[in-house]
């Protein structure tokens, strides 16, 4: 999965957003890392829909344009949780281990001979 | 209204208008579902005092367009989408038939007749262009009516010019009904083709008017006798080989602009290949006295299109996604 689309799933979280809402929590929950633009959110919200991760939850009518509102499904929530578990372990891998000292296993040998 | 507040909402209109001229970038049927709410977004997205969205929302909404186009293209049932491409290569081979009359076309003053066709080479033009134009406005009755008179005006004119001087030699009425092979069967085809599939997209339709355009600016040169600019646009306008070149500019032209045009769709590409095909058929047809190809030009001028479109067609199926479990 690629950091935008884990972080727009990660903003519906919260609950339902609209495509702007969308947008901001993205980024305030990457910490301004993942900025996305119009056109890639309503590619990925197109995206995630057909694959069932998100699905349309409200309309209304704001300005005289449509506004929707898109909630995480079970599928898109189960997704997003073996994909946040994946990374975890991946980061145990690096933080799990204590840096070799410097100088490595020969200097270690040496000392001890 | 204040100066400041009337300006601040000039700006608004201007942003929306431009942000609205930006949604093109998608498909009209993606415009209608998403457009407003698309723009919606666009607008809160920009910071205020702005003019034009963000850059990155610019080349955001353009890709999604692109992508938009693709998929929607990529949805046609296979059958649906090379009947379409049939219809465009047909309209294009009949342009560029079009463009062979018009080009004989001469009035009582006008520069040298060197056919002596005269004014009869307008006889087909009109039924040519109006089964062109209803093809495109979904009108399958208009384009049975104006293909049957114009195989009767070709098959009038083919006949007409078996009695000028020096055109009833041996094998004149062989070559003259030949000649009539792949416009009659081409005429056929489009009338059946417009009967069961709906209307191919109009953006296609600028296609068949740039060869049209090209050959009426020649015609309006002719007309005013201005002779360079008349051959420049003769040989731009001409569909056939000539000697020394592969494909004519204009056929450059369309293979290079249908060429650009597979990012989101390959079937321009099919269509001008396959008016290619029936233009150089329809000279073979005509008999060896025509001008330009011969059969191992045919093979040479397809085969690398031919193979191109086959993996043209091959890449963008197995590109198309099928529902993948994560992105």
């Amino acid at each position: 999965m690629r950091e935008p689309t884990y972080f727009v799933l990660a903003a519906l979280l919260g609950g339902p957003l609209h495509g702007y809402a969308i947008m901001k929590r993205a980024g305030e929950l990457s910490g301004g890392r993942v900025r996305l633009a119009t056109g890639t959110l309503y590619t990925a919200l197109d995206r995630l829909t057909d694959e069932g991760h998100i699905r349309l939850v409200g309309e209304e009518t704001v300005a005289g344009r449509v506004r929707r509102t898109y909630g995480l499904t079970k599928g898109g929530s189960a997704a997003l949780r073996a994909e946040a578990r994946r990374m975890a372990e991946a980061a145990r891998l690096v933080t799990d281990r204590e840096p070799a000292p410097t100088g490595g296993r020969l200097a270690g040998k040496l000392r001890t001979t | 209204m204040n100066r400041a507040s009337a300006g601040r909402d000039g700006g608004a209109g201007r942003l929306e208008r431009r942000a609205r001229r930006l949604l093109r970038a998608y498909p009209p049927g993606y415009r209608a579902r998403r457009g407003e709410e698309i723009l919606g977004t666009l607008l809160e997205a920009t910071p205020p005092g702005r003019g034009w969205p963000r850059g990155r929302d610019v080349a955001s909404v353009l890709a999604g367009g692109v992508r938009a186009r693709r998929k929607t293209n990529l949805r046609l049932a296979e059958a649906v989408s090379l009947r379409q491409a049939a219809i465009l290569a047909i309209a294009l081979y009949l342009c560029g038939l079009l463009n062979h009359e018009l080009g004989l076309l001469r009035f009582p003053g006008w520069s040298p007749d060197p056919v002596g066709v005269g004014w009869r080479a307008l006889l087909p033009c009109v039924p040519l262009a109006v089964t062109v134009a209803a093809a495109w406005s979904g009108r399958p009755r208009l384009v049975a009516v104006s293909a049957a008179v114009a195989t009767a005006a070709l098959g009038y004119l083919a006949f007409a010019s078996l009695s000028l001087p020096g055109g009833h030699g041996a094998g004149a009425v062989e070559s003259a009904l030949s000649a009539l092979i792949v416009p009659v069967l081409s005429l056929a085809a489009l009338t059946l083709l417009t009967r069961s599939v709906r209307r191919p997209p109009r953006s296609w339709l600028w296609l068949a008017g740039l060869t049209v355009g090209v050959t009426v600016l020649r015609v309006v040169a002719a007309r005013l006798q201005l002779g360079p600019a008349e051959h420049a646009l003769a040989s731009l306008g001409s569909w056939t080989a000539t000697a020394g070149s592969a494909y004519s500019p204009l056929a450059a032209i369309l293979v290079g602009v249908s060429l650009c045009w597979l990012v989101t769709d390959s079937r321009p590409l099919i269509a001008v290949a396959g008016s290619l095909y029936l233009t150089q058929l329809g000279t073979l047809m005509a008999g060896p006295s025509g001008p330009g190809v011969n059969w191992t030009q045919f093979i040479e001028l397809n085969a690398p299109l031919t193979v191109a479109l086959i993996l043209v067609r091959l890449i963008q199926r197995r590109a198309h996604p099928s529902p993948p479990t994560t992105s």
